[in-house]
């Protein structure tokens, strides 16, 4: 017992972890506030009072009466509206019809038409409780839906199974029919009301809450299992007085602990900033209440489901965390460690999402963290034929593996030696060059950092790679699959035109449209003709719209573009025709910015760590006094160092695409000003597209040199170089995965309107930020004490 | 050690015996209506949207595949599943619901499977989505879905399976990216999605639409319609010789052209000519004019084949601008007239599925049919066997 205290003690005594274990608390429940700007979640934030006004009244009284109340209001809605449109229309027609209308619903809603008026003379909007009916409404469709939905079950069930495709019973069709129907008895008398469905369900639906949960156990299994490894500690560990199990026992007590209380810290963050923004709910409703749960078996209320939904997290979390303890006492090698336990996570979201055997999908971690998924929904699977409930074998599985884990870790935590491991081959190597190289050093700082980057932290082998993945990469060509004719031939026409000025064009392009002018009057005149039979004017007409929708539609996109340009050559332009798909797509493809940029830095989280850890990695500390022009020298020099591999980095991932998109389409399109392409009409940047992406690619750069300062400052932090690439990775790469869904945070995106401004603030926002982090870095460097704090004691 | 090994040997030789239940039969110059004609296959511009199995059938459309259960006369989207609501269930059920397909329009019963189209998504190194099209298969249950073939190189509109291969009309994707909806190839491929896909007739090009296909023996027929200009086309049949594949244009042989929809009837290749039924051999030497299609039923503006089941064949009668008049004419092996069937329901195409039975489904509404063929005419041989929500 006493172990485990010292080692929970030991970890929560870590000022790094705690920052980590904050940084990724603050950042989540600000990703949840940020990630709910969308007009549904603003409704129901702005508008949470009425909607929980709303809700206390409905649920109080008959769902027939509720019902139709809130019919009534839906349609004195409607009559507001139109009596709006009334009011504000010219057109004689349109006027005299609604004029009409109204009439009508006098007539036949005397209340809902009363109302309306009412509500059309008062001074405050009533959008809010407009939407809130539609939604409220939708729910009571729901609730009169789901006793007959359970009650029909075991008919629908024997209904199928009268069908012969099901009716063999020895197969898992007709076992499956069975057992559902099975499972579903015992909730034909649910009791189901009126709730705030909104908060609840977003809580538990939000996903991003796993990502920093993995990073920060990941960090924990940093600090228990490879903190004493790195400091050379083992072998007291080892020598403790009843053996390694204890030792390694308290160290599983105390990550298992930690992670289930800091999975329940988040767990519950999230419910109750869910119920802050949107209101809360009532706990003690059925979670049936709520449509998304129609297929829950389970008969609990939605605080019950809450306990259990956060059991199953803690579970899940438990399962990554013994996974990543197993690899983390297994493998010494600090690359393979991290390999391994990132490779374990991706290949299980591989699984997920693509497995083409649904036992894979199911027997997933990814399947049990997928919010309300595990409890929520119900699924069986075909094991031999047998219906087998997903949700009992996925929960089956992870305790089976939970506990295989944690025996594997205590085996080889006890079995195995726990000191770092030396590369025998490395050694052999040592060995052969003090007997017969010849030494051709240099005390020259650049080249000692140089060497200790690329040489000895191998990044020449990582670079040469990656230098291959470049070139692979710059291979092929880039291609916009459609089979939409009228874009296609738009795309054909565009080959032709693209680098022309308008007037150039202007021959070529009105005898097209004289072309197209002659068929679609062979059309009208064929439709006229009345010696000709339906079929045969249907025959014929299908050829010319044939032709029409394909290319004359494709024409059609050319000559607006085409008009435009005329326009814009009249403001003083230098207007050209650009291919328009090709080009928006270049400077704004939410995916590929978003791929290149999580590719950019992972690299260089994997990569720049070294460069400020390298010396505390090989107690080369206290070599730094013995600097000659002092440590700035030395920080500038692995500055440099830092910066090239950025440089390189950058390169690797941002390059490719343009040697294949030139290599596709060439610089015609490109070479075009940007205001040529309609959705950039408004940019109000006199620039080429090509100089745009330049912009875009440098704002890039800047958000990877940002990278790269916080990189170095947490590697003086922490100065532990696995450490550092955590907090790093942490830091950087989780806002990134949860940045995917939000296709409007892009520096493309930054390009429609007031360009310049908006590429202005975020660069000059990164220059600021890096160059401050920087200067931090630099003076934490010269600031270093010669000696590690724990030599002192 | 020896024995073991001798054993295992063994084993491995019996069980690769056992497999590959695909293996393709050669072909025969014979026709044989029960594999040949898939009729049941057969819509127009070779969409394959209704199965058949021995005791069901299979209706695909909108995504959905539905089961129609020969006996009871009762459909329901293929999914054992009492708690889903299929396509009931709104865009966000529909993944979970077994009937579900992304892509689905074609279904086919080979060897008592079912044989479907359907697609997957990606993302490539570009931010491009990549439609990845495939075939797939599984039980007649809808259980065990299985990738047969899949591809990134073309869009794949429809397919046929005929004695032991998938032959398929397909769009290969351009240097730029663009496929044409107008203009595909004609490949196949064996049906357990091995090896490479052989061209067997190229109709690249613009203003190229192929109409019907048929099969018989080791030959493929396959319609075309080419549009010369806006106010005039050509149309080909072209005949393939599976084994060779050999192909020649039965229309420039054959004094009255094939314009409008065929089948292969009795040995015969039929088709309607103004208003005029014919018959031709299958390699295009003789024709014949069988009949005046008026002297069948009077007062239509023009006639076209539609199907047939084996033992009779089915003609439309149809009005230009008038869809509800559309009637059905059933005619024997020698060509007299046994049944004319006006159906209460607006229909475009009828889809002949044995000699019992027809499933259709309403034109622009959304019933489906099932239509008793030993009792047309009677009050009871229409039946609606499910209404669809869109």
């Amino acid at each position: 017992m006493k172990l485990l205290y010292y080692e929970i003690k030991k970890v929560l005594s870590k000022r790094i972890f705690l920052a980590l274990l904050a940084f990724c608390f603050i950042v989540n429940l600000s990703v949840f506030y940020f990630t709910h700007n969308d007009f549904r979640s603003m409704q129901y934030r702005d508008g949470k009072d009425v909607y929980e006004d709303m809700i206390a009244h409905y649920a109080d009284i008959p769902l027939d009466q509720a019902r139709n109340e809130l019919e009534d209001a839906q349609l004195a809605y409607q009559i507001m509206t139109e009596m709006k449109m009334a009011g504000d229309s010219t057109n004689a027609d349109i006027l005299s019809y609604e004029l009409e209308q109204m009439d009508e619903y006098r007539r036949s809603s005397p209340d809902a038409y009363a109302k309306a008026e009412e509500m059309l003379n008062s001074s405050r909007s009533y959008d809010t409780e407009r939407y809130f009916t539609t939604i409220i409404l939708s729910q009571l469709q729901y609730l009169e839906e789901y006793p007959t939905f359970i009650a029909e079950m075991k008919e629908r069930a024997d209904e199928q199974t009268t069908f012969s495709v099901f009716s063999d019973k020895d197969s898992f069709s007709y076992k499956n029919i069975m057992r559902t129907a099975e499972d579903y008895t015992g909730l034909e008398n649910t009791k189901l009301s009126l709730c705030n469905d909104y908060s609840f369900t977003e809580s538990l639906n939000y996903g991003a809450t796993d990502y920093f949960l993995i990073a920060v156990i990941l960090m924990l299994c940093v600090y228990l299992f490879r903190f004493e490894r790195d400091k050379g500690l083992y072998s007291l560990v080892r020598s403790s007085k009843r053996g390694r199990l204890q030792t390694v026992a308290a160290k599983m007590g105390a990550m298992m602990l930690l992670t289930a209380l800091i999975t329940v810290l988040f767990g519950f963050s999230i419910f109750a900033e869910s119920a802050i923004l949107f209101g809360k709910w009532d706990f003690s409703r059925t979670i049936q209440s709520i449509s998304d749960f129609r297929n829950c078996i389970l008969p609990l209320t939605c605080d019950s489901f809450s306990l259990l939904f956060l059991f199953g997290k803690v579970m899940f979390m438990l399962l990554i965390a013994a996974i990543f303890a197993a690899v983390f006492i297994a493998v010494s090698n600090t690359a393979l460690t991290y390999g391994l336990s990132v490779g374990v996570i991706a290949g299980e979201y591989l699984l997920y999402r693509t497995a083409p055997f649904e036992l894979l999908r199911y027997i997933n971690v990814f399947y049990g963290l997928d919010g309300a998924q595990i409890f929520g929904k119900y699924h069986n699977l075909d094991i031999f034929t047998q219906p087998v409930c997903a949700n009992t074998l996925t929960i089956l599985a992870a305790i089976i593996i939970v506990v295989a884990a944690l025996l594997l870790s205590v085996l080889f935590f006890t079995l195995k030696g726990q000191e770092k491991s030396v590369n025998p081959l490395a050694a052999a190597w040592e060995r052969f060059k003090q007997k017969h190289g010849k030494i051709r050093g240099t005390t020259r700082i650049w080249n000692g950092e140089l060497y200790k980057y690329l040489i000895s932290s191998r990044m020449a082998i990582v670079m040469l790679v990656l230098l291959i993945f470049a070139v692979v990469s710059s291979l092929g060509t880039v291609q916009y699959r459609s089979t939409d004719k009228a874009q296609n031939a738009y795309r054909d026409y565009l080959a032709a035109y693209q680098g022309q000025p308008p007037e150039q064009a202007t021959p070529s392009l009105a005898e097209e449209r004289n072309r197209f002018a002659q068929l679609r009057q062979r059309a009208e005149e064929i439709e006229a003709d009345e010696t000709l039979s339906q079929h045969e004017k249907e025959t014929v007409l299908r050829s010319i719209d044939s032709i029409l929708s394909s290319g004359g539609a494709g024409f059609e996109m050319v000559d607006r573009q085409y008009e435009r340009l005329i326009e814009l050559e009249k403001q003083g332009i230098n207007a050209i025709f650009a291919d328009e798909i090709i080009c928006a797509d270049f400077i704004y493809n939410p995916h590929r910015e978003w791929q290149n940029t999580l590719l950019s830095l992972m690299l260089l989280v994997l990569t720049l760590p070294f460069i400020f850890t390298f010396e505390y990695r090989r107690e080369m500390i206290d070599l730094l006094s013995a600097t000659r022009g002092g440590r700035i020298k030395l920080f500038r020099a692995k500055m440099l160092i830092a910066f090239l591999s950025t440089l390189f980095t950058f390169a690797v991932c941002y390059v490719p695409f343009i040697i294949r998109f030139i290599r596709s389409f060439g610089t015609k399109s490109i070479s075009a000003p940007l205001v040529c392409v309609e959705t950039y009409a408004q940019s109000g940047m006199r620039i080429s597209v090509g100089f745009a992406y330049a912009l875009e690619l440098l704002a890039y750069f800047m958000l990877m040199l940002f990278a790269l300062s916080v990189i170095v400052i947490s590697s003086l932090t922490v100065k532990n170089h696995f450490l550092s690439t955590a907090a790093s990775a942490s830091a950087l790469l989780i806002p990134m995965l949860v940045l995917y869904g939000f296709k409007g945070v892009r520096v493309g995106a930054l390009f429609t309107e007031h360009a310049l401004l908006k590429w202005s603030v975020l660069t000059v926002v990164l220059i600021l930020v890096t160059t401050a982090l920087i200067i931090l870095s630099a003076l934490k460097f010269t600031g270093i004490k010669l000696k590690r704090k724990d030599y002192k004691s | 050690m020896k024995r073991l090994l001798m054993i295992m040997i063994c084993c491995v030789l019996l069980l690769s015996a056992c497999g590959n239940q695909n293996t393709p039969t050669n072909n025969t110059a014979k026709s044989d209506y029960a594999i040949d004609a898939q009729e049941s296959d057969i819509g127009y511009q070779m969409s394959a949207h209704i199965a058949e199995s021995e005791d069901s059938f299979y209706y695909m459309r909108d995504g959905f595949l539905y089961v129609i259960d020969k006996q009871s006369r009762r459909c329901m989207p293929l999914c054992s599943r009492p708690d889903c609501r299929h396509d009931q269930g709104g865009e966000n059920l529909q993944g979970g619901c077994d009937a579900y397909f992304v892509h689905g329009e074609e279904i086919i019963n080979y060897r008592n499977e079912l044989y479907y189209l359907d697609e997957d998504n990606y993302i490539d190194n570009n931010g491009q989505p990549v439609q990845v099209m495939k075939f797939g298969k599984m039980q007649l249950d809808g259980t065990n879905r299985q990738d047969v073939f899949r591809t990134e190189d073309m869009m794949l509109w429809s397919f046929k399976i005929h004695r032991g291969k998938i032959y398929f009309l397909a769009s290969p994707y351009h240097d730029d990216g663009s496929a044409d909806s107008t203009g595909q190839m004609l490949y196949s491929l064996p049906v357990s999605g091995k090896g490479e896909p052989k061209v067997l007739l190229d109709m690249s090009g613009e203003n190229r639409n192929y109409l019907d296909v048929r099969f018989s023996g080791d030959h493929l027929y396959l319609l075309e319609e080419v549009f010369i200009s806006e106010a005039e086309q050509q149309y080909k049949l072209w005949r393939t010789d599976l084994n060779t594949g050999e192909t020649e244009d039965l229309n420039e042989k054959l004094q009255n052209p094939v314009t409008s929809l065929f089948t292969i009837f009795n040995d015969k290749i039929v088709y309607v000519k103004d208003n005029s039924l014919y018959e031709c051999s299958l390699n295009g030497s003789t024709v014949r004019q069988v009949a005046d299609c008026t002297s069948y039923l009077e007062g239509f503006d023009w006639y076209s084949v539609k199907t047939c089941d084996g033992e009779t064949l089915m003609l439309d009668a149809c009005n230009n601008d008038r869809l509800e008049d559309r009637t059905w004419i059933f005619l024997d092996k020698e060509y007299k007239l046994v049944k004319t069937y006006h159906p209460s329901f607006n229909t475009i195409q009828a889809n002949a599925c044995n000699s019992e039975a027809m499933i259709v489904q309403e034109a622009m509404g959304t019933r489906l049919f099932y239509i008793d063929k030993t009792k047309l005419g009677d009050p009871g041989c229409e039946q609606v066997v499910y209404e669809f929500k869109r």
